[in-house]
């Protein structure tokens, strides 16, 4: 989804510059466990305080802006016309289909000796979530006991399952 | 025995100055409570105090001759009086070792163990994989996937050449 490939952007735009931090850390380490230089006498070095103050805010400005971007474009509005409710269970999931009548199932992951040959392994469940497609949909997400987290990784989503809590994401499939 | 050695150690050690009382030649005094000490090191050039500390009766002579003039001094005289103030010189002190062969060499051997342990568990600890990880399951999934069309954009679906039914080059 276009969501996911501008979180995938700003992942690699993070992750170049985190590796350009290492690298120069990297640098200065190695240059300065194997200098020949032996001043224990340096006090004063007021150039380089400033340049390295000013220089991560920057660098910390830099990543922040696209960071911001994409945490407001996750919350467009986009008037959601289908709501589905997700319940996570110890270790199933329950999803009601509640709008236009009630269609309530659920869903388990099947066991590697119930697999059809080419079935993914792990990934596989008996019923699977029927979601309309270029339809914005309401996922309401909560749980029964314990803590779980419904994700769909390539449109982007991850929402936690928290029991007592009932937690929405907006999606268009 | 004991008692002596206890009493000369006190004796020595009683006034904080002893040390610059004893030494042949000028003491520097520590800031820190430290009892000044001999040390080779490169940051340090000048030590506190000189390597060697009792003087042979033929090393008195040469410091006295050292108070002349130094042109009067032979070489292996002037070798001498340096080997008395230092044990080490710069050249010795900053000597590279063979120490980083050992330590590569016993890395390497424990990882290899590591190995070997690795490769018995394989053996004899773990089950078979399970049958998806077969060829002929890992074709039908693959198969499958790109029937979807998973992560058509960079992932798995963008590097399938649909029209021409083959990977893409």
């Amino acid at each position: 989804s276009p969501v996911m490939e501008e979180l995938i952007t700003f992942h690699d735009h993070a992750f170049m510059a985190m590796s350009l931090i290492s690298f120069l850390v990297l640098y200065a380490l190695l240059s300065t466990l194997t200098t020949k230089l032996t001043n224990t006498n340096i006090t004063d070095a007021q150039e380089m305080e400033t340049i390295w103050t000013i220089l991560p805010a920057i660098i910390l400005i830099l990543i922040a802006l696209p960071s911001l971007r994409i945490l407001y474009l996750t919350d467009e509005v986009n008037d959601p016309s289908f709501t589905i409710k997700s319940i996570g269970h110890q270790w199933y999931w329950t999803y009601e289909y509640t709008d236009y009548g009630g269609l309530i199932f659920n869903s388990y992951m099947l066991p590697p000796l119930f697999l059809n040959p080419g079935d993914l392994r792990l990934l596989e469940v008996d019923n699977r979530v029927v979601l309309p497609i270029e339809a914005p949909v309401r996922m309401m997400i909560t749980s029964q006991d314990v803590l779980h987290s419904w994700t769909i990784p390539t449109l982007g989503l991850k929402t936690d399952a928290v029991p007592g809590r009932l937690n929405q994401t907006v999606f268009t499939a | 025995m004991l008692a002596t050695r206890v009493f000369s150690l006190v004796g020595k050690r009683a006034i904080s100055t002893s040390v610059c009382v004893r030494a042949h030649e000028s003491v520097v005094k520590s800031e820190d409570f430290m009892l000044p000490a001999y040390v080779d090191r490169r940051d340090y050039p000048l030590p506190d105090v000189a390597h060697v500390k009792h003087l042979s009766a033929s090393q008195k002579a040469l410091k006295e001759k050292e108070k002349a003039s130094w042109s009067s001094l032979s070489m292996d005289e002037k070798v001498e009086l340096y080997r008395i103030k230092f044990k080490e010189s710069f050249a010795e002190m900053n000597r590279r070792s063979n120490e980083w062969k050992t330590v590569v060499g016993t890395a390497m051997f424990f990882i290899g163990i590591t190995a070997l342990i690795i490769t018995w568990e394989k053996l004899y600890v773990y089950g078979p994989l399970p049958q998806t990880f077969d060829k002929e399951w890992e074709a039908m999934q693959t198969k499958r996937m790109l029937d979807m069309k998973v992560n058509p954009i960079q992932g798995l679906a963008s590097k399938w050449d649909y029209e021409k039914n083959e990977w893409k080059k």
